[in-house]
């Protein structure tokens, strides 16, 4: 429980950029190509640039592979394939390229017949580079917090749920280590911990995790 | 040269994208720490790299950032030569001799003479001015092509390149653009001023003063296409979906485009626009003055459908403006209208004339689908298209120049 010892809860936000490389990929023995040998932040940046755009439903798909290769290739099933992986699964980006290679290998084994793409809808591969900044939002108790999430920009919520996760490989989400660590909430922090971050966009993220917090601001008196 | 650039505030922008935004821009510009930066092109005025620079010296200066934009000059015959380098990179067949390359690097040089480069990040936009580089004294430097390379005429390009290569960055506007080159090359898309006169909000006065100069009235639906008459954007195509509909739905089309006043080939497609179609009193065809952005912005805000049946685009402009004013949006399947419009989320990509029809069919015949469609359209310009998102993320590219190799940056 907090009790005024808490150390604070430093909100830290980010810019993305987007830098081309010139590699692109026309059908799926390019795009497995592709995934072997780029930089891990061009596998980050496609399975997560999705949420930095602004949805109004659901995307069918959230990570660029399976969007490309459905909508180009038209092969669904590969799509959904790619889908279901949870980068969460994973403490680094190297071994979610490793399971992305395993799918795409062995989905190219069962032969199924693959085309190739028409010039102009080939998949781009492109890396990130991001800058990350503090923010003067700092939160020393669970009503902080919630306040802090209410006037966050959604790139501060995205740094802080997936860049410091994944790409940092922390094993936990900056919310939820420091509610558990710092506020002495651990159930509240694995429930946290539990939500499906890749099912919801960034304005539906910031949504839960309000109602959540707030559903435990009563306890930490 | 210093043009006169416009004055509008950053903070103007905060009802439209939001406090949070600005806060971003003001911190990432706390970390340049007041900077002097460089804008240097070709044109004061006319033309979608002075528009940029108009509106976004001014928002440089609210951030606190020393930012200056001077163009160079020319004569005709260095004109002459930069136009056939802008033509040879967008992919026609080009011849290079050695009288042009002495053109433009003379100019260039005489330029350098005259300008004052010292700055800590310069930006040098598209070909004209990209040699300055030769004579840079500090600072990083960036080179900014609002075109597309992608199939350049090789002898134009390898001349080019020998300079961009020296830079510490590129930015292009889409990947497709891109090229292989030995700097990192930034995605950069265009965007629109939700404040300038072709864009900001209009009183239902004036719409419907600039819709009775028009002769026009809204008593049926009205689809709209904005561009100039150019083969690539497909006018005709667009009045064959026009009368594919018409079979089914009563409606106006509008085909409202500039003199074109630089296109030889302008008068030509005009002439064709007009002669299919012939007699229809229902298709509208405007040739419209320069200075007429309230009108079009008007004729946007009127339309039911806007269209933008191009079969070549570079980013479609046009379309994000329509996007803006809550339409749903019906674009040719190429270029940056791929990148604009989900398909069937805010409008629809089309590849035919009949596909265009069959989508004008379908959002005549579902009002409250084409209104939501609308809503989300402008939704999505809000995030990706506008001014904000462009100074942003021209401020993280100074940043991310100070830290080469870095693909983490804190600061």
């Amino acid at each position: 429980m907090n009790n005024g010892g808490v150390s604070p809860f430093l909100f830290w936000d980010c810019v993305q950029l987007i830098e081309i490389t010139d590699r692109t990929a026309a059908d799926l023995s390019e795009l497995l190509g592709g995934v072997r040998e780029v930089p891990t932040n061009s596998i980050f940046l496609h399975m997560h640039q999705s949420f930095l755009k602004y949805h109004f439903f659901p995307p069918e798909y959230t990570n660029d592979f399976s969007e490309w290769v459905s909508l180009q290739l038209g092969d669904d099933a590969l799509a959904e394939k790619i889908s279901e992986i949870d980068p969460f699964d994973y403490v680094n980006i190297e071994d979610l390229r490793q399971r992305l290679i395993k799918i795409l290998k062995e989905h190219m084994h069962d032969g199924i017949a693959h085309g190739r793409v028409r010039p102009g809808e080939e998949f781009h591969f492109n890396q990130s580079v991001t800058i990350e900044m503090l923010t003067d939002l700092r939160a020393t108790n669970l009503r902080e917090f919630r306040e802090c999430l209410e006037k966050i920009p959604l790139t501060s919520l995205y740094y802080h749920i997936f860049e410091a996760r994944l790409r940092l490989e922390k094993k936990t989400d900056d919310f939820s280590y420091w509610i558990e660590d710092s506020v002495g909430m651990p159930e509240l922090a694995e429930k946290m911990n539990r939500m499906d971050p890749y099912m919801y966009s960034l304005e539906d993220l910031r949504e839960e995790l309000i109602k959540l917090v707030g559903s435990y601001e009563s306890r930490d008196a | 040269m210093n043009p006169e650039t416009h004055e509008r505030s950053i903070a103007d922008y905060k009802p439209i994208v939001g406090e949070n935004v600005i806060d971003q821009l003001q911190r990432l510009a706390k970390k340049l720490n007041g900077a002097r930066v460089l804008h240097v092109n070709s044109t004061a005025k006319g033309g979608g790299v002075a528009e940029i620079l108009n509106w976004m010296i001014p928002m440089l200066h609210d951030l606190e950032i020393n930012a200056e934009w001077h163009v160079i000059k020319g004569d005709q015959p260095f004109f002459n030569v930069t136009k056939n380098f802008h033509n040879a990179l967008q992919g026609k067949e080009c011849l290079l001799p050695a009288e042009d390359e002495r053109i433009y690097l003379e100019h260039n040089e005489k330029n350098a003479a005259e300008l004052d480069l010292d700055a800590d990040h310069v930006f040098i936009h598209d070909p004209q001015p990209a040699s300055l580089i030769e004579h840079r004294t500090r600072g990083t430097w960036i080179w900014r092509c609002h075109i597309d390379i992608s199939q350049p005429c090789q002898s134009v390009w390898d001349f080019l390149k020998q300079y961009v290569n020296k830079y510490n960055a590129s930015i292009f506007s889409m990947p497709e653009f891109a090229q292989s080159l030995p700097i990192p090359q930034y995605l950069v898309p265009p965007s629109i001023d939700p404040l300038s006169e072709k864009n900001r909000e209009l009183a239902e006065e004036e719409i419907a003063k600039e819709l009775e100069k028009l002769e026009i009235t809204h008593e049926k639906p009205i689809l709209l296409q904005v561009s100039r008459f150019d083969r690539f954007k497909d006018p005709i195509g667009v009045i064959k979906a026009y009368k594919l509909v018409k079979k089914h739905k009563d409606c106006i089309l509008v085909l409202a485009g500039g003199e074109a006043t630089d296109d030889p080939e302008g008068p030509a497609v005009l002439q064709e626009v007009r002669n299919h179609a012939a007699e229809d009193p229902d298709i509208r065809i405007l040739s419209l003055p320069p200075l007429s952005d309230t009108r079009i912005n008007a004729l946007q805000r009127t339309a039911d459908i806007i269209i933008q049946k191009s079969v070549k685009e570079g980013f479609g402009l046009t379309v994000t403006e329509g996007l803006w004013k809550g339409k749903p949006v019906i674009g040719g399947e190429v270029g940056g209208i791929k990148m604009q419009i989900q398909n069937g989320i805010n409008g629809y990509l089309v590849n035919s004339v009949e596909g265009t029809a069959y989508r004008i069919r379908q959002l005549l015949h579902n009002p409250q689908m084409a209104a939501k469609m609308g809503t989300y359209a402008r939704e999505y310009v809000r995030h990706n298209f506008l001014l904000t998102r462009h100074i942003r993320d021209h401020l993280a590219i100074m940043i991310a120049t100070q830290h080469p190799q870095e693909t983490y940056i804190q600061v």
